[in-house]
């Protein structure tokens, strides 16, 4: 108990509360994690915890449960996530005397997810570590499981008293970490969020999409509004048009089954891909607070124009890989992957034209694309300027080249603008070039991944790099009537686009009927 | 994907290396020692012969001397087994500038694999030029598969065996192409019609009773001297009435001129010259009965002019002739010039020439 006739006292609180204050010394917390023994724990929230761990950026007081109904002991589950580690994280060789202090911080919990006694024992044994590593009552529950068990989960959790009444509740706080797709369309995103709400705060939901855990990602904002350079142009009057592209030269891999329930457009558009859109296209918030940056995504959200479906095919495109090349070497189409159906229709690309029905965007294209087994694998946004007005320098180049910002996401982290120069020589050609700012090249540092910011943001209770559910919802408003003509139009021309390649033929020639063309990734 | 040695059945080795592992690293080291990476541009090189790719490797080092760029090197080898290799490289371009090279040697059967090679390691928004040796109205899939990424297709009619044909190609594809198109002959030939243009500046007459032009020139099928004499008839507007060719000597006869292509094959070459290489441009008018010798020393780029007419014979005059592939005028003309009506009008002479 503070003794507040010292004459340090004040002194001493305003010190301590100065290392208590956010960014500091996080709360303590026990995190489960349900759906422990699948491929994202060991591949990315171990290596997260490990990373954030040996930055010191875990609480003092912290433990980690695993929960799966594989049959495991502690040690077993350790010496598990030990390898996941050893082999994920970005930063090796793992440092054993870490590694060998944090292990008694973790733990397995064997139990169904809709097993009652389950969560009674869980129950019991998260108090006996609040007691024995002082982790004060405080929960984070992280959901990496199928989608399908999530309300079983919340249910259970809250039936249990593991998630608290926040109204009631004060000294203790609960967290729940939901992985995309939140929802498979609009309806059952709006009963998913109806559920969910029944038993938390909006402000005890954090709904992960990792884009935004990525320090490129987090760039956006800062390089928008931190440069008063950028915002007088950032608009309709300079801008042509923006390209967001999300591209991976990969496959679908193992998750074949996954994927015939999802495809791309559900996996990748509805959440990363707007989330960038959103970012980009957003006004100024009046603070970094987490609800002000979130409800001007929701606003761009809202304001963009839902496709006409008189002319569907102009504004929507679909594809699915044959096999081809990459890099040199054969790979299979995507109805030869396992656990695939041989006549599937399932997109593993998809591209979108829309039009953000605002002041600051009015009839500026936004061309937006997302591909499986493309030529290469690049995350970027280009901004691609207005041309100049052709009075000048028609003699020394026909046609000269549009400026373009480019914010590569990944890889080659970094952001790009593309000018035109004369080449030096008496006959003043003109060249576009590149001023080119990378991140490797500045700080060398290998940044953190994206799951590390996001469950060390989620530990403070910062939501702002976690989707709202307003949000999922106005992108699951756009998305679904897309997803309901596919499913009534069935493609007739799958595979229609060959791996290697850039997509199908129809995406060229969708953002060719607005006089532009895919600028090369 | 897989690295290394992969074979891929029907005796097929693939030997990649991992391309952007590889420019990272080497990225790495020359940051290490304080260079600075470079590029303006693109350039994809496509050839299948191996006397080209040395040819060629000059090209890139007279290029990238001046406009550092990344390269990619494709060479097409049917003297080998079926494989493909790739390799990754830096070139130095000053001590302080390095650029990269990516090169793809294969079979040709294995072609079809060039594009998911290529495209995705070409730097995005500078322009990509495509500089294809081979005769282009031979059907190629690694031309039609990168042609339509390009900004400019760069040809050297001197591989053609059939000049006739590849001047008809140019044209037609140049009705549809959505890019520049360059000629490397044309742009060697650069520095012989400013030199003939200038001489005959202010002196239209003289120009048009031209009768005989003789050009000679070092070995070669001929592509250079059949340009510059196409380039003079298109200008006059010559019409083509007969050719004849006989060893180491062509006759062109048009309706009001001769033309004489003599080509020298010297054994005992002492300055290196290059196939193709331009001597001697003689030019003989009947008004005043004027002659013209352009003369070139072969151990230098000087032109010796010399002129004379039924009344005087004038002391012989010294220009300088701009390099083949060398020196900014020259890469400025491949890489940035558009393509003149001249020129066009050029190959419209040649395409109705039945060279062989």
């Amino acid at each position: 108990m503070q003794d507040v006739s010292h004459p340090l006292a004040e002194t001493l609180s305003t010190s301590l509360d100065e290392e208590r204050g956010p960014n500091k010394v996080l709360e303590p917390c026990v995190l489960v994690i349900f759906g422990a023994t699948g491929d994202l724990t060991s591949r990315k929230l171990f290596p997260a915890l490990y990373n954030l761990m040996r930055e010191g950026q875990l609480p003092t007081h912290f433990a980690c449960i695993g929960f799966a109904r594989r049959d495991k002991n502690h040690d077993q589950f350790r010496q598990e996530m030990h390898d996941a580690v050893a082999k994920f994280s970005r930063v090796t060789p793992i440092d054993e005397n870490l590694w060998n202090n944090f292990l008694n911080q973790i733990y397995y919990h064997i139990s169904d997810f809709d097993t009652d006694s389950g969560y009674d024992s869980l129950k019991t044994f998260m108090e006996g570590l609040d007691k024995k590593l002082g982790t004060k009552g405080n929960r984070l529950f992280y959901l990496s499981t199928q989608p399908k068990y999530f309300p079983e989960i919340i249910e259970k959790l809250s039936k249990h008293g593991l998630i608290y009444d926040e109204t009631k509740v004060k000294d203790k706080w609960s967290r729940v970490i939901i992985e995309k797709p939140f929802g498979h369309d609009l309806l059952s995103a709006e009963e998913l969020q109806k559920f969910v709400l029944g038993h938390l705060a909006e402000n005890q939901i954090y709904r992960i999409d990792h884009y935004l855990g990525k320090e490129t990602v987090q760039n956006l904002l800062v390089f928008r509004f931190a440069n008063s350079l950028f915002e007088s142009f950032w608009n309709s009057h300079h801008i042509d048009h923006v390209q967001i592209t999300v591209a991976e030269d990969i496959g679908i891999g193992t998750r074949g089954a996954f994927w015939e329930e999802a495809g791309m457009m559900r996996d990748i558009v509805q959440n990363h891909v707007m989330q960038l859109l959103s970012l980009v296209a957003m006004e100024p918030p009046n603070s970094l607070g987490a609800n002000a940056i979130r409800d001007e995504k929701v606003k761009v959200l809202q304001a963009i124009r839902p496709i006409d479906m008189a002319r569907f095919d102009d504004f929507v495109v679909r594809g699915q890989y044959g096999k081809g090349f990459i890099e040199g070497q054969n790979v299979i189409s995507y109805r030869e992957e396992k656990n695939v159906n041989p006549h599937s229709t399932v997109e593993t690309y998809a591209a979108l034209k829309l039009f953000i029905d605002n002041w600051r965007w009015s009839g500026v294209p936004f061309f937006l694309r997302a591909g499986k087994r493309l030529a290469k694998r690049a995350t970027e946004i280009a901004v691609v300027f207005k041309r100049v007005p052709g009075v000048l320098f028609a003699k020394q180049s026909k046609k000269l080249d549009t400026n373009v910002l480019v914010m590569r996401i990944q890889p080659n982290e970094g952001i790009s603008l593309k000018i035109n120069s004369k080449v030096p020589g008496p006959q003043s050609p003109i060249q576009p070039v590149k001023m080119d700012f990378s991140y490797s090249s500045y700080f060398g540092l290998s940044p953190p991944e994206a799951y590390e910011r996001l469950i060390w943001d989620c530990m403070q209770g910062d939501g702002t790099l976690f989707a709202r559910g307003d949000e999922v919802l106005a992108s699951w408003k756009l998305i679904t009537p897309i997803l309901e003509r596919w499913q009534q139009e069935p493609p007739k021309d799958f595979p229609n686009y060959a791996s290697g390649t850039w997509g199908p033929q129809a995406a060229d020639e969708m953002i060719a009927k607005e006089g532009r063309s895919w600028k090369p990734v | 994907m897989e690295t290394g040695m992969i074979s891929v059945g029907d005796d097929i080795v693939l030997n990649l290396v991992n391309i952007e592992s590889e420019l990272h690293r080497l990225y790495a080291r020359e940051s290490g020692s304080k260079k600075t990476r470079a590029s303006l541009f693109n350039l994809i090189l496509y050839t299948n012969k191996e006397k080209s790719d040395a040819y060629l490797q000059k090209v890139v080092n007279s290029v990238v001397a001046k406009f550092p760029c990344r390269v990619l090197f494709i060479t097409e080898d049917d003297s080998t087994p079926p494989t493909l290799t790739t390799s990754v490289a830096t070139q130095s371009v000053t001590k302080d500038i390095f650029c990269e090279i990516i090169r793809i040697t294969l079979h040709p059967s294995l072609s079809e694999r060039v594009p998911s090679l290529v495209l995705p390691h070409v730097l995005p928004d500078l322009p990509i030029y495509l500089l294809w040796t081979e005769d282009p109205s031979i059907e190629n899939v690694i031309f039609s598969s990168l042609e339509p990424f390009a900004n400019r297709l760069i040809f050297d009619s001197e591989v053609s065996l059939d000049l006739q044909a590849f001047s008809k190609t140019i044209l037609a594809l140049k009705s549809h192409l959505h890019c520049q198109v360059s000629d490397l002959n044309w742009s060697a030939i650069a520095g012989w019609r400013k030199i003939i243009a200038s001489f005959f500046q202010g002196k239209p007459i003289s120009l048009e009773k031209i009768e005989t032009l003789k050009i000679t020139s070092y070995q070669s099928n001929g592509a250079s001297c059949a340009y510059l004499q196409a380039w003079l008839a298109s200008k006059l507007k010559w019409k083509f009435q007969n050719i004849q060719t006989q060893k180491n000597r062509t006759v062109i006869s048009y309706d009001r001129a001769n033309v004489v292509l003599e080509y020298i094959e010297n054994p005992l070459d002492p300055f290196k010259l290059p196939s193709g290489t331009l001597l001697d441009v003689e030019i003989q008018s009947t008004y005043q009965k004027e002659h013209r010798i352009f003369k070139r020393d072969p151990s230098s780029r000087q032109i010796y002019c010399q002129y004379s007419n039924e009344k005087e014979c004038q002391l012989p005059t010294t220009s300088l002739l701009p390099g083949a592939l060398e020196g900014q005028e020259i890469i400025e003309e491949i890489f940035y010039s558009p393509l003149t009506p001249s020129y066009m009008e050029m190959l419209q002479t040649l395409s109705e020439i039945p060279w062989r």
